[in-house]
């Protein structure tokens, strides 16, 4: 007699934007697995064709509250590939710093308020909060000095004003940066602290072969320029991303999904890529905690990419100190360019992982052409082949157990599906 | 020394979602020097503003069948869990504040404001309903932070 169980998460909880989780097995094999996203599409490639190009930062800044910086950046690096522009300098460094800002509000987000709860068995934040008010309370506080900077450098915390192709439309004043200092460097010994504390819990074992795709840069841990990078050793200029990834269509999402067109197969990306990746670029003190918490490198483990995440908030800050303490507005805000045909593309690290935008440009400035290929769609199908590895391991307990544990591991990836939309409930039927 | 006050706008730029900005707009210009305004697109951005705050004003749209009404919850009220506020925001309002009260980080006097929209939201302006009803709100508003 054959035994058929469905296994239902219908609404994910504690990741951003809405999707939902189908699983069903019979006699213990996976029959379905679906992580359905079904928030609707965005359309906002179609949005941006026929708009000046300098439009582009503030629009694609919209499609996310909470990685709007990675929008501005990818769209801006793109844009000025197209035009033959190159922002370097003092310019250079302060994109680098806002993106800093971008990866301490969103990492800290994710670890003290989605993440932590999954493993000190919490349901949520609130429930975290009433034992552990200290910890809450640093990563809220740590939160806010990425906002901070957000503020200061992108004009508003929320969907920033102040990015431009070329550069900034205002220069921030030197006090106003120097003015942050002391608060982060309580936040870099506060974000060394929420490292350690993660990486003391209980990890599942869980290890996969991950194909790990990252953007590299051989004299910095690379956020905004640099090849493409992967585990097996390729190496390309973000020009060539569709060439060698490709977006395809699934029945059940209402974002693509992708693979390489090489293997066919899936890959990974985000804080566990770029750190097995880009581990020696990363600033003093962020590589010495990588070693003091034995990250194993290669780390092949989804769930530690806690770790992971709480140590690229320590390399954030580190280099925002940095940034912060030597800034010297000098120059102009940004740098001139004639509107001319073009195409360029861009990839640069978002938080959440490699965010790729394409866009082609006529004489007169306008769009002609978008493509922008976000991190949680890559991610997607490299999710759904987690889950098949990591089921089988899981099927003795409750259907409340699997459903817990698969939401788990989803939430490991701190996918945004509003960005995606491009996700989540778990649902899990046992039919008998 | 007199008390520290902050007035939160909570809204989008959609339709009558956008009376809570649109009211702390209004405010500002008549703000008092104890009194600090703040626009927000999010609840959860009021964590990062309580510090030193004695006294917090919030205002943000709820649904209504009567488009301009204004309501007034004080923190703790049970109607407030059942309040019908509206919106996309990542953490819910009551969330937000429950978590800053579990922090210990809510000030000792804090205020919901609710200013009755009517679903659906459309389009980028208020309506006449809610537009011919903020000055009075506003007025409200000043008259109740005035005596708080």
């Amino acid at each position: 007699m054959s035994e058929e169980r469905t296994i239902r998460v219908e609404a994910l909880t504690r990741v951003e934007g809405e999707g939902a989780l189908h699983i069903r097995l019979n006699n213990g094999n996976i029959e379905d697995l679906r992580l359905n996203i079904y928030e609707p599409p965005r359309l906002f490639e179609a949005l941006l064709r026929g708009r000046a190009l300098e439009d582009v930062p503030d629009i694609t800044a919209r499609i996310c509250g909470i990685c709007p910086v990675a929008y501005q950046m990818s769209s801006v690096h793109a844009l000025e590939a197209a035009l033959g522009v190159q922002v370097t300098g003092e310019l250079r460094s302060l994109r680098r710093l806002l993106y800093c800002g971008e990866w301490i509000e969103s990492h800290a987000l994710h670890v003290h308020m989605l993440h932590v709860p999954d493993f000190l068995r919490y349901e949520s934040a609130l429930a975290l909060a009433k034992d552990h008010p200290d910890e809450v309370n640093r990563g809220l506080r740590l939160k806010k000095h990425g906002n901070q900077l957000l503020d200061v450098l992108g004009g508003r915390a929320v969907h920033p004003i102040n990015v431009a192709v070329g550069g900034f439309y205002r220069l921030p004043r030197r006090e106003e940066l120097t003015r942050l200092i002391p608060d982060f460097e309580w936040g870099l010994q506060a974000a060394i602290d929420a490292a350690r504390w993660v990486a003391g819990f209980d990890f599942p074992r869980f290890e996969e072969a991950y194909d790990f795709v990252a953007v590299s840069h051989p004299d910095e841990y690379a956020m905004c320029e640099g090849p493409i990078r992967t585990s097996d050793g390729m190496a390309i200029d973000a020009d060539l991303f569709e060439k060698y990834f490709r977006e395809q269509q699934v029945p059940h999402s209402t974002a693509l999904q992708a693979v390489r067109v090489d293997t066919g197969q899936t890959y990974l990306l985000g804080p566990l890529s770029r750190i097995n990746l880009n581990r020696e670029q990363l600033l003093p003190a962020a590589r010495r905690l990588a070693d003091e918490l034995n990250l194993e490198h290669p780390c092949r483990n989804i769930f530690k990419s806690i770790i992971a995440r709480s140590i690229e908030i320590v390399q954030a800050y580190e280099e925002a100190l940095s940034i912060l303490r030597n800034y010297r507005p000098a120059g102009v805000p940004r740098i001139k360019y004639e509107h001319r045909q073009g195409e360029g593309a861009a990839a640069t690290e978002a938080p959440r992982g490699l965010l790729y935008h394409r866009y082609g440009v006529d004489a007169q400035g306008l769009v002609t052409k978008a493509n922008i290929v976000p991190p949680t769609s890559q991610n997607q199908s490299q999710i759904e082949s987690d889950l098949r590895n990591y089921l089988p391991a899981l099927l003795n307990r409750s259907d409340d157990e699997v459903a817990r544990a698969c939401e788990r591991l989803v939430r490991s990836y701190d996918p945004c599906i509003s960005c995606a939309t491009h996700f989540l409930k778990v649902m899990l039927d046992h039919v008998s | 020394m007199s008390a520290s006050r902050l007035f939160v706008g909570i809204g989008s730029p959609h339709g009558d979602d956008r009376v809570g900005w649109e009211i702390a707009r209004r405010l500002s210009r008549r703000k008092s020097s104890s009194l600090v305004v703040r626009s927000a697109c999010t609840p959860a951005e009021l964590l990062d503003w309580l510090e030193e705050i004695d006294i917090l004003d919030i205002c943000d749209a709820v649904a209504s069948n009567e488009p301009g009404s204004l309501l007034c919850w004080s923190w703790p009220a049970a109607e407030i869990e059942r309040a019908p506020f509206r919106g996309t925001h990542d953490m819910t309002l009551q969330a937000a504040l429950m978590l800053a009260a579990e922090l210990k980080r809510l000030p000792r006097c804090t205020r919901i404001w609710g200013v009755g929209i009517k679903p659906p939201i459309s389009g980028d302006a208020l309506s006449p309903e809610v537009a011919a009803a903020i000055p009075n709100v506003v007025d409200r508003l000043c008259e109740a932070l005035h005596h708080a």
